[in-house]
């Protein structure tokens, strides 16, 4: 959808996301790496367990469907040859500490007067300006000052951050959209700008269930409740186990849970295990006027009947009832998944230097128009430098041999 | 409008409840476009319908949750199992640019407002539909709420500590803040294909797809390894000390996160360079990982001694990244960094008065977003009629008499 766009990627591991999704929307990412390669090759799984730059799938996985060149823009060489990029690019990506680029003369100003079409999008730990920008944060110390960590664990247990990469992926994600809306933007004004993202300002916002009303309006914080929620008056269960791991399930009151919770009664029953339930009024049913006991009560009948099967075979009878209930899922049962089989988002993309076809999601959506997802492997160190210095800008073999020696590409 | 925002003469009519479908109309309307909401007063949204309330009193204009995810919006009350209810809803469809929607799936088409309907009257129309696993196929069902997609799409299987059991990350549904952000990104994509090829199109979001990728190496490390990626908790393969450790204080926590041997140095000497530091199970980042209760043990009786707040100046003015655990007073009362940029600016509700409506985490330079407050429902039900759809007085009293705007 957006082909005929090119961003420059310059990210690290919090932003190398971003330009994967610009590029599964058909912009044409160029990857651009420190010469020998960027630190993110070395960041596992490997393929096959083994270690090696050109065998990440932590690498493969955040940059498919980029091109990659090497570039070092600390020299004032290489300096001029990113300047000579940017006159035809619409995006700039970064992700270096604050004023990092200004120093390096590659600042939004120096650049936009390159090219005023340009948009340069910034992900920072804490935002381009404030006390704390020049603070440093990682994924988890993201997870930490956005308040999600301190809510998430056993009651009195150590807080959980959530999956790796899960703030670095949010963030780029935010970036993406920031990106699209200047472009928008653009295409209607002609005017580039710079988009300022801040890694923790997602996480905060990202916890948008507590900040801020929980405590502006509610006036209480969230503890940490395992896997139930707190909701009001009373603890409620999310996470239910289950024969081989878990499911989710949650009560709702009033008309949001009756349909649900008339259908689990009914299948509780004919399972044998009670006809109490079949006897509440679930339309009257609320979690403002029920008792923990009662809840207690209901969930374990819950229990009784998810012990007796799979995640899988419960996911499977619950879509019968018409109960929303999900299983708990992992890879495997992502990756084996009828449901993404029956949308055709698993993708075969050739990687001819290992060599193999690796089978990966490939699909961001369906469109009725047109092709959104993978469109090629992440690219090697340097594979497309011939592409881009000679092939655009026009450098001649001998240029391209000296800047190699000298540590340039 | 004096301001430009980017999105001006955007328009988007929403027909969506909750959080994931709404979340993604704020961000049309907080940067700009029009966004029409439908509802009806039998049936608003139900998250009008959930606390906490201003003042502890219930009301569908009283809650501060409709205010996460409907700012800078106008409401519109339609009973849409009325055919003439439904014939507006065409009206409005043919006036705009994007249709969003995200009710049970399937259940548009059965009501006759369809892709193909709508496309009928709009024939570059762009229709986003977005669930949790897609319009059809063995796992759409009858769709579910923020827990159900987090199950589904294997986040929760990965929110927990090593063997542990999975955990809820409070009541905030994590998937459902990340899909809006595709739901918009795909709206200004398809405008950008419809200003070059002159088509609409229909587009269907699974919470599925763009949740998982951003699970991509976990899941290569399956197609791959054939290995079923294990929780990690607050352990990372690349650095040690990686965890939150207890500060002075109840409940009182702070992240540290060591990665680099000159990080690892600098914390040392922050903690007083201790004998233990100096142990060779500690001098290298693969003895770190092979001792690393025993080291977040002993960082523990260090932290401890200190409240989070230092804990984190300190490692932050070594160059060490750190970060308190906050809680949701720290971030709306004391996070200075909040404050500063922000994040959480004050609008005024006609019914709960002034409060905090968030902003989103990035900033534009040149157009950054205007949020307006969110509608009281059916607010905008005569502008609707007489403005957008050229009604008379008279013609917009004689549907609300006949209940078909209710």
């Amino acid at each position: 959808m957006l082909s005929g766009l090119r961003a420059l990627d310059l990210t690290n591991e919090m932003g190398l996301f971003c330009g994967k999704v610009l590029a599964q929307f058909g912009v044409d990412v160029i990857k651009i790496e420190r010469p020998g390669g960027d630190p993110t090759r070395y960041f596992g799984p490997f393929y096959h367990d083994i270690p090696d730059p050109e065998k990440s799938l932590y690498w493969f996985a955040y940059n498919d469907s980029k091109k990659g060149i090497t570039l070092n823009i600390e020299s004032p060489e290489g300096q001029d040859i990113f300047k000579k990029l940017v006159k035809n690019a619409d995006f700039v990506l970064e992700s270096f500490p604050v004023g990092y680029m200004d120093k390096l003369g590659l600042g939004y100003q120096e650049l936009s007067a390159i090219n005023p079409r340009l948009i340069m999008t910034s992900i920072t730990p804490f935002g381009q300006t404030g006390p704390y920008k020049d603070y440093k944060a990682t994924d988890i110390i993201a997870m930490a000052m956005g308040g999600i960590m301190l809510q998430t664990g056993e009651p009195e247990g150590l807080p959980c951050r959530l999956n790796p990469d899960h703030a670095y992926c949010l963030a780029s994600s935010n970036a993406a959209l920031a990106t699209m809306l200047a472009y928008h933007y653009r295409e209607w004004s002609g005017e580039g700008q710079h988009v300022d993202v801040s890694l923790v300002e997602c996480v905060i916002r990202e916890n948008y269930r507590e900040v801020p009303m929980s405590w502006e309006i509610g006036h209480y914080n969230v503890s940490r409740n395992g896997g139930y929620m707190y909701r009001g008056k009373v603890f409620t269960r999310n996470i239910i186990p289950c024969k081989d791991g878990h499911v989710a399930w949650s009560i709702f009151g009033g008309k949001v849970g009756a349909n649900d919770n008339r259908q689990l009664s009914n299948w509780i029953a004919d399972e044998g295990i009670t006809d109490e339930l079949k006897d509440i009024d679930w339309d009257q049913f609320s979690l403002d006027t029920t008792t923990q006991e009662d809840i207690d009560r209901i969930e374990g009948h819950i229990l009784t009947l998810t012990s007796r099967y799979t995640k899988r075979e419960l996911e499977d009878e619950a879509l019968r009832r018409g109960i929303r209930l999900s299983a708990v899922n992992n890879m495997r049962d992502l990756y084996e998944s009828e449901q993404l089989k029956f949308r055709k988002s698993l993708k075969k993309v050739k990687y001819p230097e290992i060599p193999d076809v690796i089978t990966c999601l490939g699909q961001l959506l369906i469109s009725s128009e047109t092709e959104t997802g993978v469109r090629s492997k992440a690219p090697l160190i340097g594979e497309h430098n011939k592409q881009i210095y000679e092939g655009e800008l026009g450098l001649d073999s001998k240029t391209m041999d000296s800047l190699k020696d000298r540590g340039i590409i | 409008m004096d301001k430009k925002l980017p999105l001006q003469g955007v328009k988007v009519i929403e027909w969506t409840q909750s959080g994931a479908g709404p979340w993604a109309g704020r961000c049309f309307a907080d940067f700009g476009a029009e966004v029409i909401k439908i509802e009806s007063t039998k049936f608003p949204d139900f998250i009008r319908l959930s606390g906490p309330y201003k003042d502890d009193i219930p009301g569908v204009d009283r809650s501060s949750s409709f205010i996460l995810f409907n700012t800078s919006k106008k409401s519109f009350t339609l009973d849409l199992k009325n055919p003439r209810g439904k014939e507006l809803f065409k009206k409005l469809a043919s006036w705009a640019d994007i249709v969003l929607q995200n009710q049970r799936p399937g259940l548009m088409k059965s009501m006759g407002l369809g892709y193909e309907e709508l496309k009928k009257v709009k024939e570059d129309i762009i229709l986003i539909d977005v669930s949790i696993a897609g319009q059809e196929g063995p796992w759409t069902g009858t769709g579910g709420w923020g827990g159900n997609a987090m199950a589904q799409t294997g986040h929760l299987y990965l929110y927990a500590h090593p063997g542990g059991e999975p955990l809820m990350p409070g009541f905030t549904a994590t998937t459902d803040v990340i899909i809006p952000l595709y739901q918009v990104m795909a709206g200004i994509a398809a405008l950008a294909y419809r200003r070059r090829t002159g088509k609409g199109q229909h587009i269907d979001i699974a919470q599925l797809e763009p949740a998982v990728y951003s699970l991509g190496p976990g899941l290569l490390d399956y197609a791959v390894n054939k290995r079923i990626q294990q929780p990690m908790g607050n352990r990372d393969p690349r650095g040690a000390p990686h965890s939150a450790f207890r500060c002075q204080g109840e409940d009182k926590w702070c992240a540290i996160a060591v990665f680099t041997d000159e990080e690892w140095e600098s914390f040392c000497s922050v903690i007083g360079n201790p004998e233990w530091t100096k142990s060779p199970k500690f001098a290298t980042l693969s003895a770190r990982k092979e001792n690393e209760d025993e080291l977040e043990k002993l960082v523990n009786e260090w932290t401890m001694n200190y409240p989070a707040q230092e804990v984190m100046v300190m490692m932050q003015e070594a160059g060490i990244p750190a970060g308190v655990l906050q809680t949701t007073e720290d971030i709306v009362d004391y996070d200075p960094q909040v404050k500063a940029r922000e994040l959480l600016p004050i609008r005024h509700h006609p019914v709960m008065g002034d409060c905090l409506h968030a902003r989103w985490p990035f900033i534009l330079s040149k157009t950054p977003a205007e949020i307006r407050t969110t509608p009281c429902l059916g607010e905008h039900n005569r502008y609707v009629c007489t403005e957008i759809l050229g009604m008379s007085d008279e013609e917009f009293a004689e549907l609300v008499d006949s209940e078909v705007i209710s």
